[in-house]
């Protein structure tokens, strides 16, 4: 493990300065509820944004944006798992890309422990990119099919001139061994390994460089059932080994929940809910995640009892609706939810919710429970 | 109740350059009429070949093997010729599939398409199939039915499309409903939505109904009956209740026990399958989950058990030969 160990000692890219950092109201109140300290706080983001254009007609004028994530403020603590879960358009994809600017945000700031990285010229990101990688869903299509597994792992080091070839070799098997590969795999190519297999090679490829932070964008969701536990228990030993930070990008609730220190709930571009996992699955606030809850089915026989069953589809983020964003699927929806856009407010236990009426009992208020 | 569907040593392997993939390989099961069935299983293990069997789609290099039967209501399936099995599929037989993007087709509008098989398979005319095209899009629940009856399928969500597929399927009344991961493709929300849709159906016309899926939750959700397959084989059947409370073979426990429940945190390790599913191409001698179970003994890897019963379930595994298995008392690794 050594090798790995061993990186050249530097100082922050771009020689950011952490008590440049202002606190805002919403820090403010929830540093209350637990002491999170500003050096503990790996990544943050303000009012961040990614639009992307619709272009129509011949000449591909720009008619309208598609709202992909619509102001996200999130505060990402050093060695704890933020897991991102939502339905597909939600944007946690598009937020998980943007924070490590491989989508380059349309509005909002990003900080890396205390680096702009909105701002950073190319050479500073690059610098910076070794502290930040991404693990990807689709093994096939993020793996070169024609470069081997050692050279694809090792590319990294190559980029950053780590060590010389032979050092390089030394580490790539070393990093193979740790996430149970043997040695031999350097020198076969990715169509030669199963899907958990190539899950297991993108990992590698992501740690080598010893990043702090790593955005795992739906990993086991590819994978079979009895592959994606081998997998995540993978994951878990690898961030108490590395001592990473993890951005943990899903759609499956029990399996975000079960990686994730902190849970935050997406709709529409928006985080409706974050809360420290046990809370949000004990108490969850926003109708929106009851929902979700409710919908998620469970190997138990006869827990499908009282059901919330949403109606409709998921609005275009072209064209949200006005208000909350939730409205026009949200069975306890009033007046004021098409009015009021709400924020994300605090209630107590590090949970905060964007609801009107957070809390509010969903059984017979216009559902179908089943 | 009297049986519809009787499923006898299937067999259905796929002749290869590289040798004969024994894709479903031995596999017995019946559904009675208005039953509901359901069959899960990870890839590879020849849950949807089962399926495709089933309506004679297993297209070449695949065939069925001669000691299998299909009968369906007293006709072996599997020896019909194909202009008679055509007349089968779609009106007493009908299967959806995972992805409906790709089974509908882009050009046609979908009320055309859902008249087109009500006039197909019932012969009717087409201001009569037009109309139990709009009966059967209000009837799986798609919203101001006349106006999308123009929509294209690409105009539709994922869950619309899927409503239309199951439309189309039932537009002919049919007796049995196979579908092959109906909601795989389908945020949860919208799964929830088919599921409750599927369920609401098959208590309005009393459809018997096959439901091929990978996922145990949704088995729990929607059937009371299950057989589970692992390396072309149903490894343990029987009631839901029962095998999903006290899972008597060994690939089922691990299967229940290795996927994340609401609620569980990391801080306890999932209990992980170790390697991976063996290669149709050259199934293990003996028991094909051997190579991955932690009870394996001797035996196991040099005789293929049978199914024996279990109280109501049966369980492929040599230490069910007498009575239920002890579970976990080997679980050492």
């Amino acid at each position: 493990m050594l090798a790995l160990r061993e990186r050249p000692a530097r100082g922050p890219p771009g020689g950011g300065d952490v008590s440049d950092l202002s606190i805002d109201g919403v820090e403010v109140e929830s540093l209350e509820l637990e002491e999170v300290a500003e050096g503990d706080i790996l990544l943050r983001t303000r009012g961040l944004k990614k639009y992307f254009p619709v272009k129509q007609g011949f000449l591909q004028r720009t008619s309208g944006y598609l709202q992909a994530v619509d102001g996200v403020d999130l505060d990402i603590r050093r060695g704890e798992t933020v897991g991102l879960v939502g339905e597909s358009g939600c944007g946690k994809s598009t937020l998980g890309r943007t924070l490590l600017r491989l989508l380059e945000p349309t509005e909002g700031e990003i900080t890396f422990q205390g680096v702009d990285v909105v701002n950073l010229g190319s050479r500073q990101l690059k610098e910076l990119r070794r502290d930040m990688q991404i693990v990807f869903q689709d093994s096939v299509g993020s793996l070169d099919p024609r470069m081997k597994v050692g050279d694809l792992i090792a590319e990294g080091l190559a980029i950053h001139g780590v060590s010389g070839r032979r050092g390089r070799r030394d580490i790539v098997h070393e990093m193979l061994q740790r996430v149970g590969l043997p040695p031999e795999a350097a020198d076969r190519y990715p169509h030669q390994f199963s899907g958990g297999q190539r899950q297991r090679i993108g990992l590698a490829r992501a740690l080598v460089l010893q990043p702090k932070l790593v955005v795992a964008d739906e990993p086991v969701s590819a994978l079979d059932v009895s592959i994606q536990s081998q997998v995540l228990n993978l994951l878990v030993e690898l961030k108490q080994e590395f001592d990473l930070t993890y951005v943990f990008v899903a759609h499956d609730l029990a399996v975000v929940g079960y990686i994730s220190d902190r849970v935050a709930v997406m709709y529409l571009g928006r985080i409706v809910e974050i809360a420290p996992s046990d809370e949000l699955f004990a108490r969850p606030l926003h109708p929106y995640t009851v929902a979700l809850l409710s919908a998620n089915p469970e190997p138990i026989p006869g827990r499908k009892s009282n059901r919330i069953v949403l109606k409709g589809d998921v609005p275009s983020p072209i064209d949200p609706p006005s208000g909350c964003r939730f409205r026009t699927r949200c069975p306890i929806a009033q007046p004021i939810c098409a009015e009021v856009d709400p924020v994300l407010e605090s209630h107590g236990r590090d949970h905060r919710a964007a609801c009107h009426f957070p809390g509010t009992p969903l059984t017979g208020a216009g559902t179908s429970a089943a | 109740m009297s049986e519809l569907l009787s499923v006898e040593d299937l067999r259905t392997s796929f002749h290869t350059h590289g040798g004969v993939i024994r894709a479903v390989d031995g596999v017995d099961f019946s559904i009675e009429k208005g039953g509901a069935l359901g069959v899960v299983g990870e890839s590879g293990s020849g849950k949807s070949v089962t399926a495709l069997s089933i309506m004679r789609l297993v297209e070449l290099p695949g065939r069925i093997e001669r000691e299998s039967t299909i009968s369906f209501e007293g006709r072996d399936l599997a020896k019909l010729k194909e202009e008679e099995m055509a007349r089968i599929r779609g009106n007493d037989i009908s299967m959806i599939f995972q992805e409906p993007m790709t089974s509908l087709n882009p050009v046609f509008t979908v009320g055309d398409q859902i008249a087109e098989s009500v006039r197909l398979h019932q012969g009717v005319g087409k201001k009569e199939a037009e109309e139990r095209a709009l009966d059967m899009m209000r009837l799986v629940g798609i919203p101001s039915a006349e106006r999308r009856m123009r929509d294209y399928p690409h105009q539709m969500s994922g869950g619309m499309r899927q409503r239309v597929m199951i439309g189309m399927a039932l537009s002919c009344n049919p007796k049995l409903l196979i579908a092959d991961e109906p909601t795989t493709a389908l945020d949860v929300t919208v799964q929830a939505q088919i599921l409750e849709l599927m369920k609401d159906l098959r208590d309005k016309l009393g459809m018997a109904i096959l439901l091929i899926t990978h996922d145990l939750g949704v088995v729990a959700e929607m059937v009371d009956e299950v057989a589970v397959m692992y390396g072309g084989k149903i490894v343990e059947r029987g009631p839901v209740s029962e095998i999903f409370a006290n899972p008597q073979h060994p690939y089922t426990e691990a299967l229940l026990t290795s996927i994340p429940l609401l609620g569980m945190r990391y801080t306890t390790p999932l209990k992980a399958i170790r390697g991976m599913v063996p290669s149709p191409l050259d199934w293990p001698r003996g028991c094909r989950f051997a190579p991955r179970c932690d009870y394996a003994f001797d035996r196991c890897t040099t005789e293929l058990p049978p199914l024996f019963e279990v109280g109501r379930q049966e369980s492929a595994c040599w230490l069910c030969e007498s009575g239920p298995r002890a579970v976990r008392q080997a679980a050492a690794t």
